[in-house]
């Protein structure tokens, strides 16, 4: 099924050469370790086998069925509603004390660590969820009268431990974040919308009750089969926590 | 003033504002644009290469193996990406996106990704052999749509914070996250109408199938292009 392809070719010559030296001493160099106690930022991390590794939470917030967005909004109106949502989500990532790591399109990648980092991720979704329902949903009726579009997100959060290191690949932002919460925070975010946060049992136990229960005594979270995965237990929810 | 009243204020501003939209000629960078409603249009192709099976690869494997496969894929798709003059817009933990403008935009993304793979077959995975001795194998997806675009600054982080509008953007991005190896490029009917024979046909073979997704023709391709030596 597979095979060469040969043809016109105008890649400099010799990049195969170029690559293949600089994969092999990747995979051959030895790596520095350390353990970090604020978030790493790319100009803290070498470009050599050099990583910092961290206990912490990663929160990623994406934007549900933005393809549709993009496929039915006139694009500056999809551009003004991928803004206001990613600058909400912003704002309030860094009022928990949370660091904004990666930002790609109509996503966002946060990470907490340290004291309640479990509590502050979970508590900055909740956030987030009353800033689409109340801020921004408000706000784009108000200037577009007659649209139907409603917006809608999926926050997912998970916490392990983390291993950042540099790729090269930018001059800035260019860290790699390797570790299962940074993966299964992404995958509980592209999770159906019928929930707005996903998170995993290992955060569900470790955060406070507060943003457990509701002030009226009731649980915000309902324990389900994570199906579309490996059938292991998550915490569902789509109650929101009000903004100072 | 409280963060709900900033919030409020912001957004409100945001969708209030008038936009100033001028054609693009080069893919914009974060100081090219203004934070207010700032937007440059321009007819781009998009690309997305991203890791197939990343979890289970970090669920498996030392955080320190899957690094070294992280940093040699990106940087083997950074390297080839650039070698097609196409440009690095976005990075975001195991995918890279990249915009490629002019007119052979979309046989330059298509030969790039073709190209990614044949990096992965012939550099990183006999890479990972000669380390470890191990049968570990890395996969990939790259995926490839062209449309009209709009670009403009979010404004929540210093660098890199532009937001890309437009099919391609997100299509690419999905079309990169089909799992159907070893089919390791997916794109879409509008590039590869516009693509150039080379990167269709193989001798008088075509490197493409069709197929229908989500209700739309895509083309598969299992095929690689060498990188030149």
């Amino acid at each position: 099924m597979t095979s060469v392809q040969t043809g016109e070719r105008n890649a400099p010559l010799g990049l195969k050469a170029d690559l293949e030296s600089e994969v092999a001493d990747v995979f051959s160099a030895r790596w520095e370790e350390r353990d970090g106690n604020v978030v790493p930022e790319d100009d803290s991390v070498s470009l050599a086998n050099d990583a910092v590794k961290l206990k912490a939470t990663v929160l990623y917030a994406d934007l549900a069925d933005s393809t549709q967005l993009v496929d039915s909004q006139v694009a500056f109106v999809a551009a003004e509603v991928y803004k206001t949502f990613l600058h909400c989500a912003a704002k309030i990532i860094r009022s928990e004390d949370g660091e904004i790591t990666a930002y790609d399109g109509d996503r966002v990648m946060a990470v907490y660590i340290g004291d309640l980092k479990n509590t502050r991720a979970v508590r900055s979704a909740l956030k987030i969820n009353y800033a689409v329902s109340y801020i921004v949903n408000p706000a784009h009726k108000a200037v577009y009268k007659d649209s139907l579009y409603t917006l809608k997100h999926v926050a997912g959060v998970d916490t392990s431990d983390l291993y950042v290191a540099k790729t090269g690949v930018r001059g800035a932002n260019d860290l790699v974040w390797v570790g299962r919460a940074a993966n299964y925070a992404a995958k509980l975010a592209a999770l159906p919308d019928s929930y707005q946060t996903y998170i995993t049992k290992e955060v569900y136990e470790a955060m406070i009750n507060d943003v457990k229960v509701s002030n009226d005594g009731r649980a915000m979270w309902e324990a389900v089969r994570w199906n579309t995965f490996d059938d292991r237990t998550i915490y569902q929810s789509n109650w929101w926590w009000s903004i100072p | 003033m409280g963060l709900s009243d900033d919030l409020k204020a912001e957004v409100g501003k945001i969708f209030r504002s008038r936009w100033s939209i001028r054609d693009g000629e080069v893919v914009p960078d974060t100081p090219d644009l203004k934070l207010d409603n700032d937007g440059v249009k321009l007819t781009g192709t998009v690309l997305y290469a991203d890791i197939d099976g990343s979890t289970s690869m970090v669920d498996t494997k030392t955080a320190q193996f899957a690094a070294e496969v992280y940093k040699t894929y990106l940087l083997c798709a950074s390297r080839i990406i650039r070698s097609e003059g196409g440009v690095i817009t976005a990075y975001d933990g195991d995918r890279v996106m990249a915009v490629f403008i002019g007119n052979a935009k979309n046989t330059s993304a298509v030969r790039c990704g073709l190209k990614i793979k044949a990096a992965v077959r012939e550099i990183i995975n006999p890479g990972i052999k000669k380390q470890y001795s191990s049968d570990f194998e890395l996969k990939q997806v790259v995926g490839v749509d062209t449309s009209e675009l709009l670009v403009a600054r979010t404004g929540i982080r210093g660098a890199n914070d532009l937001v890309w509008v437009g099919r391609a953007a997100n299509y690419a991005a999905k079309l990169s996250s089909i799992s159907e190896q070893p089919y390791a490029t997916f794109i879409s009917k509008a590039v590869y109408d516009n693509m150039n024979k080379e990167t269709k046909f193989t001798k008088d073979q075509n490197m493409w199938e069709e197929r229908t997704w989500h209700g739309n023709t895509i083309y598969r391709s299992s095929w690689y292009w060498s990188v030149p030596n």
